[in-house]
């Protein structure tokens, strides 16, 4: 019976050390900074509008992103196809690609002498120093979270139960919207999540392809950088806060609606 | 209506042979075979799961490879059911109905008498993990049965149920049959339930489909020694055929060293022709010891070595006088406890003309 418990107790002394290492600086830095400036700092009209512009760019992203993705995802659960391996492989680059390189891979893509630039110009809308490049730059980094979570969820729908469908007289769309979508939705919802996450806490790639507008980890470095580390923490501990409330927010939505339910 | 012609399919390290099938409208054919002999390879075939050779697979005279799946009109039960968990059971039962948009007021009433046949209406708003097996057996069947479909393939659909449970299914499954005229294909390892529920049968094995026929004269005419062992008949010996009368032959079994009448068949024998013949284990029987007469015909007389109980009847292993072979006879419970048999006990065995036949 000894045994058993100094295993328990090893891990629980190893977990709590990351837990700190975890929890520590982020709690340091919210009891270190005095309630009156949080207070001026989160009424100061900057501030609200980068924050409302970092969560609604992340979010827009995050759902356009995703019409396409998704069926992506599908595909790549599905389909065997040459290049399939470099073709994951390849979603997951931006993972590893330092963020800044991810930015000027962006801006090189995005920039008005590029043709999509060209395009996006003849269309009145500028990729560089605007929302759309902000929200190129966010998907750049973002999308391999909500295309690999998606893959495994389609992946975890057995394919008898699409066969079935079909062989009850349903098409493809309407096998995938009843059947496939709905019962890998759980996986797609936190990918969505990962995304829209991972999206408003870019700082590297959009502050290559816009500086301004300013989101909010662009804004938290220019005040640091420009002000120090007094100016610059009551934005970091309000973003971190409406972060996490977002967090919440969509997890318990997510843990609620366990399957959506689409009728046939 | 549907026809398997010279179909032959590879899939890893397996492959049908050869297979010509034809199912007839309205009938109740069960293909039976032992695991991994390819039956549900064929069924997803048919079916329009796999991608098959062109001109091997026809419905109503088209190759079906020009019919999508949606549209062939089959509905298909899967060994696994394939229940859809995130729906109910009423979603899953007019899931069908819904996906083509046929709400017609006759397959409305059909998934109603169904629901009430099957009496599953009181589960109409559980999810399937909420189900029993037997439950989900049915659900599963409704609906198949109510998406419309003029052929229903099942896949094992009885594997894995309670003797109780099977037997109601399969008394349900016979009354669906005869009350909606359905054509019903399924695939089963059980031949007993082939027996119980068939009208043709198709014995398949390692790929190939051995032999067609109505249930009753796969019975009584297995047309290889290889079927005939599928069908359980343990006495396969080798004869010669030593007289021919209008309608028996009169043969000699060199393994039973015994002289045997038997019913003539269709076939054109000559004098001294070697023949493999079989005997169904059930229709051998044991002579009452006080109706013992060896001026009969077809009596053998011997030795008992061995018995042991199944189910229902006894397996009783008989050596023939002067022979080193056995027979095996199936005796039901009853006979064989009032025949009150001992282990190295002399008997007497006998068996109708018909019960021999030329494999």
């Amino acid at each position: 019976m000894k045994k058993p418990e100094t295993f328990n107790l090893l891990f629980i002394a190893l977990g709590g050390v990351i837990l700190l290492f975890l929890f520590a600086p982020l709690v340091g830095m919210i009891f270190k900074t005095p309630l009156n400036d949080l207070f001026s700092t989160a009424k100061e009209q900057e501030v609200q509008k980068s924050i409302i512009l970092t969560l609604l760019v992340s979010f827009c992203t995050t759902l356009i992103f995703a019409i396409a993705a998704i069926p992506l995802s599908y595909l790549l659960a599905r389909k065997k196809f040459t290049g399939k391996k470099l073709i994951m492989g390849l979603i997951s680059l931006p993972i590893v690609i330092p963020h800044s390189a991810a930015g000027i891979a962006i801006l090189g893509f995005i920039s008005r002498d590029t043709i999509i630039g060209k395009i996006g110009a003849s269309l009145g809308l500028n990729f560089v120093g605007s929302s759309f490049g902000i929200g190129l730059a966010m998907a750049f980094v973002s999308l391999p979270f909500l295309i690999n979570a998606a893959v495994d969820g389609f992946l975890s729908v057995p394919v008898r139960l699409e066969k079935a469908a079909f062989n009850l007289g349903a098409n493809s769309f309407k096998t995938f919207f009843s059947i496939s979508l709905p019962l890998a939705w759980r996986s797609i919802l936190s990918g969505l999540i990962l995304m829209f996450a991972r999206g408003m806490s870019e700082f590297g790639a959009v502050v290559i392809v816009a500086y301004h507008p300013m989101i909010t980890p662009v804004m938290i470095y220019e005040r640091f950088s420009a002000f120090g580390l007094k100016y610059a923490r009551p934005v970091a501990v309000i973003f971190i806060l409406i972060s996490l409330l977002v967090f919440i927010v969509f997890r318990v939505f997510s843990n609620k609606s366990k399957i959506i339910k689409i009728r046939p | 209506m549907l026809k398997v012609q010279n179909f032959s399919f590879k899939v890893n390290n397996f492959s049908l042979k050869n297979i010509n099938l034809t199912i007839k409208e309205g009938s109740f054919h069960i293909i039976v075979g032992h695991t991994g002999s390819g039956k549900t390879l064929l069924l997803e075939s048919i079916i329009g799961l796999r991608r098959i050779p062109a001109e091997t697979i026809f419905i109503n005279g088209t190759d079906s490879r020009f019919i999508p799946i949606e549209k062939r009109e089959m509905s298909y039960v899967p060994q696994d059911l394939a229940i859809f968990p995130h729906l109910t059971v009423d979603e899953n039962i007019r899931y069908g109905t819904r996906v083509k948009r046929n709400m017609s007021k006759e397959l409305g009433q059909l998934t109603n008498e169904l629901i009430d046949l099957t009496e599953i209406r009181h589960l109409l708003n559980r999810k399937p993990k909420h189900l029993s097996g037997g439950e989900k057996q049915r659900v599963a069947l409704v609906r198949a049965i109510a998406a419309g479909a003029k052929i229903l393939f099942m896949d094992e659909p009885l594997n894995g149920l309670n003797k109780t449970l099977k037997a109601e299914l399969q008394y349900l499954l016979k009354s669906l049959h005869k009350k909606y005229k359905l054509t019903i294909v399924m695939v089963t390892h059980d031949l007993d339930e082939a027996y119980t529920l068939a009208e043709i049968i198709s014995v398949m094995s390692n790929g190939k489909i051995l032999q067609t026929a109505l249930k009753e004269e796969l019975y009584k005419q297995p047309s290889s020694i290889e079927v005939a062992k599928f069908l359980g008949i343990s006495n396969i010996f080798n004869a010669r055929i030593d007289r021919i009368t209008n309608d028996t032959f009169q043969i000699y079994s060199f393994e039973l060293n015994a002289v045997l009448f038997m019913k003539k068949n269709d076939r054109e024998y000559k004098l001294k022709n070697k023949i493999t013949i079989g005997i169904r284990n059930d229709e051998i029987m044991i002579l009452r010891k006080d109706l013992q007469k060896t001026n009969q015909t077809n009596i053998i007389q011997g030795i008992v070595e061995d018995f042991y109980a199944r189910e229902y009847y006894y397996v009783v292993k008989v050596i023939p006088k002067n022979s080193e072979h056995y027979l095996t006879l199936e005796v039901p419970n009853y006979a064989f406890n009032k025949l009150n048999i001992s282990k190295q006990e002399h008997i007497f065995l006998t068996l109708k003309e018909e019960s021999i036949f030329i494999i």
